[in-house]
């Protein structure tokens, strides 16, 4: 008896059997916690006659949305996309304009000139000081301070600012854009080889090469050819895209779940497979830690529940929208429609100049003495964008500016001293040494604002923007869902806010230092 | 160095297993003095704690609005003083709580408030989905545009006019729908740009962003009064395009709650019946009129005291807040909303305001 329960205690005061327990009950508890709360809340919402459904999803909404893709949503999911999109409009231009600003005024802090110095620097407290929803009432406000649209102000303009708004001219889309921009992306990706190996020509026979000039030649004869009808090649794509809507509609449900399911099967396998290679060799073959046991299994574990949710109504859903259910959502999400799509969009027969250059219009509304910007010709924006982009916008820019500033100071004096020294130009040295280095210390930086500026978009609620978190709360409002609004909001967030941080993270490994 | 990690995982054991049990029984204590206080009847919370909780709106002209020193007034806001009356025999034991109106029915279900009179129209969306139930009627409003008359607007303007044009209006309300609705019945289209409270619709409208603002026509006559327009603006068209019964809203599956709320705003209606306002209550003949002696509690008051309620609660209602004719010209007859020839005249002069006999 004594013997057994002395080795009951040896097992308890085993150090594996500690850390297993330990991780087990950690994981436990957080498991049970989550499902507790999740239980509560439902419960609650069942008290309050309030049944959790996403059924509103497919549902007329009924109400107008003031901008974007669906002004006049059929269903709830197409309200939500159009807020959606609505945000990453501003997310996406907001991005790169602030990208430029902020180096701009990085620069500019650091310039010799005094006044363009002071300039930056009070900017810059005055932004840096302020919440950022004020800034975007005050533009909202300096908009609507501004006259009204009156009788005397129809016509084309070149730009125009009134309480309604801002108007521009503006180089508008025409049926063959997109696949012009294809098209552009293809050629870019050409001038980039022909750099390359007009670089490696250099290094190899040590002539001059002229790799620059030679790219930039090639991107300028392909922008011609493409501008003149020559983006048209690219209809090859969407001929083959129709093949693929066509057979993809035949397929069932049933086959996205398996395919998914393989799809994390396979991973999880490509995991562990990976987790054994990496202790075949060296010193520490073959000895696996408590921690390695532990990912594995965990690995399989999430591979299995991810299996079993595939077969569960939550992965028919997923099915469905693939299958690109018409009556379930009333979505043109699908994969046979966004193939499509892209069939419609790049079609051989769309003809004319990718881009038109188009003056501002403002115009007559019916029969009133309305006035109002055409949103047919140039580019108008509406008091809630404006405010918002250009809140993000500057705010951001300003916090850039200091992550730009401080990247390039913090490249050591002696690398431009010994790039001086070897004769090079100021240009090449800036942009062979001294660039290469600061980007490398500011991406990472960059990468938080650019989250920042993501998640501020959601303050255009406070100026009537639609964006996705307006629009929801209308949504939740007419429909009672909240908690399924709020699960999409912070899926969708995520969505964004994880893609841009792998994009970031992806030039940061681009641009590590190489250690051997 | 060995010994010194297991002793270190010892105790961080025990930490965490200290921790999970202590958070899964605070969960469980929680959950468990929830389901206490869901067991109570709001009437028994609303007694223990000894003030009522009535969500008002953030500012709606004649309806809810808060004085420089702090103080409440208007027509919803009368009725959670009487509501108070009621239940306390004094009026001033309310706490107000202003909601937006897209806050409000998640601060209703959340248990924030008691009870929700922020001129909130009755849907049956929003009486079958949000978890609520609507008491009588205290305003039948419509909704209708305004636009300037420089715009080359009048009364004579319909729904078809508006075509194009831009539209402000407030989140989370039923106006989004209706307008929505109409315009699109009307063959036309419009954009709607939707704010978080009127008052930045209003603001929107003035600095001329929106060509036409639109919601509930007491609310539209409310803002054109404060603003001083009433030659500049118009309002239209006539007939509302809309029905919008406002009312008191309340938690479903209390029927003890929802009959104290009615019967107040039914006494209040019963009283202005009988002629019975504030001055004259201690007057009125209770012999004469049966109704009236049962509703203020002359014989033992049996029907007030089943309801939970004091006997003499509606005499107190009557007594410190008046009927509902006081009540109506008192916040609304100022910025020109009258009673006569309306939907919320008496039943017996052709109006809607009808109260079910107190017996």
């Amino acid at each position: 008896m004594v013997k057994l329960l002395s080795k009951i205690g040896a097992f308890f005061r085993n150090v594996v059997v500690l850390k297993w327990a330990v991780q087990f009950i950690f994981l436990g508890g957080l498991i049970a916690l989550i499902f507790n709360y999740l239980n509560i809340a439902v419960g609650n919402l069942a008290n309050t006659n309030i049944a959790f459904s996403w059924g509103f999803l497919g549902e007329t909404p009924g109400v107008s949305i003031a901008e974007g893709l669906y002004t006049l949503p059929k269903s709830g999911l197409q309200m939500l996309q159009t807020g959606m999109l609505n945000m990453l409009r501003i997310t996406v231009t907001g991005i790169v304009a602030a990208t430029f600003f902020g180096t701009i005024l990085g620069i500019a802090r650091l310039s010799n000139n005094y006044i363009v110095e002071k300039t930056a620097t009070s900017l810059l407290e005055v932004v840096r000081n302020v919440p950022l929803l004020v800034q975007i009432l005050f533009f909202q406000a300096l908009i609507l301070s501004l006259p009204r649209l009156e009788v005397y102000d129809v016509g084309s303009v070149l730009f125009h600012a009134s309480s309604k708004g801002v108007a521009l001219s503006w180089p508008n889309r025409q049926d063959g854009a997109w696949m012009f921009m294809l098209y552009f992306l293809i050629a870019l990706y050409i001038s980039n080889r022909v750099y390359k190996q007009r670089v490696k020509l250099l290094e190899e026979q040590g002539r001059e090469t002229k790799p620059f000039l030679w790219s930039l030649s090639t991107l300028v004869i392909l922008f011609a050819i493409g501008w003149y009808g020559g983006y048209r090649i690219v209809g090859i794509i969407g001929f083959v895209s129709g093949f693929i809507s066509q057979g993809l509609e035949v397929l069932p449900g049933i086959f996205y779940q398996v395919l998914l399911s393989v799809l994390a099967g396979y991973l999880s396998f490509i995991s562990v497979r990976k987790q054994i290679n990496s202790k075949r060799s060296g010193e520490l073959q073959g000895k696996y830690s408590d921690d390695d046991y532990f990912k594995m299994i965990i690995t399989i574990v999430i591979a299995i529940v991810f299996i079993a949710l595939m077969f569960a109504p939550i992965g028919q859903g997923i099915a469905k929208f693939l299958v690109g259910d018409e009556l379930t959502f009333k979505s043109d999400w699908g994969l046979p429609q966004f193939f499509s799509g892209i069939s419609n969009a790049l079609d051989w027969s769309i003809t004319g100049a990718p881009y038109e250059l188009n003056m501002a219009e403002i115009e007559q509304v019916g029969t009133t003495k309305f006035k109002k910007y055409s949103t047919e010709v140039g580019k108008s924006l509406t008091v809630g964008y404006f405010a918002t982009w250009l809140g993000v916008v500057i705010y951001t820019a300003i916090f850039i500016s200091e992550i730009v500033r401080a990247g390039i100071m913090a490249v050591s004096k002696g690398q431009s001293e010994a790039g001086l020294s070897l004769g090079l130009r100021r240009s090449s040295l800036l942009r062979l040494i001294v660039l290469p280095q600061a980007v490398r210390i500011m991406l990472p930086p960059m990468g938080n604002q650019y989250l920042n500026l993501a998640k501020n978009t959601s303050l255009g609620i406070a100026v009537g923007f639609p964006e996705v978190v307006a629009v929801g709360q209308t949504l939740y409002n007419q429909e009672g869902q909240t908690l399924p609004v709020f699960l999409i909001w912070m899926i969708f967030f995520s969505t964004v806010s994880l893609t841009l941080s792998s994009i970031v993270n992806y030039y940061n490994r681009k641009l590590k230092i190489v250690e051997r | 160095m060995n010994k010194k990690a297991i002793v270190f995982l010892l105790v961080f054991a025990m930490v965490i297993v200290a921790c999970g049990d202590t958070t899964e029984e605070v969960a469980v204590e929680a959950t468990e003095e929830e389901h206490d206080h869901e067991d109570e009847s709001t009437l028994e919370q609303v007694q223990e704690r000894g003030f009522l909780k009535c969500g008002v709106s953030t500012g709606a002209t004649g309806f809810t609005e808060v004085g420089d020193d702090g103080s409440y007034s208007g027509f919803d806001v009368d009725y959670c003083y009487a509501v108070a009356a009621a239940i306390f025999g004094d009026y001033s034991k309310v706490e107000f709580k202003q909601l937006t109106s897209a806050e409000r029915f998640t601060a209703l279900s959340a248990g924030e408030i008691d009870v929700l009179i922020r001129n909130t129209t009755w849907t049956q969306s929003r009486d079958t989905e949000l978890g609520n139930d609507f008491g009588p009627t205290t305003y039948y409003d419509g909704q209708q545009l305004m636009g300037r008359v420089a715009d080359g607007l009048s009364n004579s303007s319909t729904v078809a006019d508006i075509d194009g044009l831009r539209v402000c209006t407030n989140a989370g309300t039923t106006t989004e729908k209706n307008i929505t609705e109409r315009v699109g019945l009307a063959g036309g289209t419009i954009q709607l740009i939707t704010v978080e409270a009127f008052s930045e619709a209003i603001d929107k409208f003035i600095a001329g962003e929106c060509d036409i603002v639109t919601t509930d026509g007491s609310g539209l006559v409310g803002r054109r009064a404060v603003n001083d327009a009433l030659n500049d603006w118009v309002i239209f068209p006539t007939s509302p395009i809309s029905k919008e019964p406002l009312g008191p809203t309340y938690r479903s599956n209390d029927s003890q709650w929802a009959d104290i709320i009615n019967w107040t705003v039914y006494a209040t209606i019963i009283a202005d019946e009988y002629g019975v306002t504030k001055a004259n209550v201690d007057s009125a003949d209770l012999e004469a009129n049966p109704e009236l002696g049962r509703l203020f509690g002359a014989n033992d008051g049996e029907l007030q005291t089943k309801m939970g309620l004091d006997a003499k609660a509606y005499y107190n209602v009557i007594k410190q807040v008046g009927n509902y004719d006081e009540i109506f010209s008192r916040n609304l007859n100022p910025l020109g909303l009258f009673r006569e020839g309306g939907d919320n005249d008496r039943w017996a002069d052709g109006g809607l305001i009808y109260a079910p006999p107190a017996r």
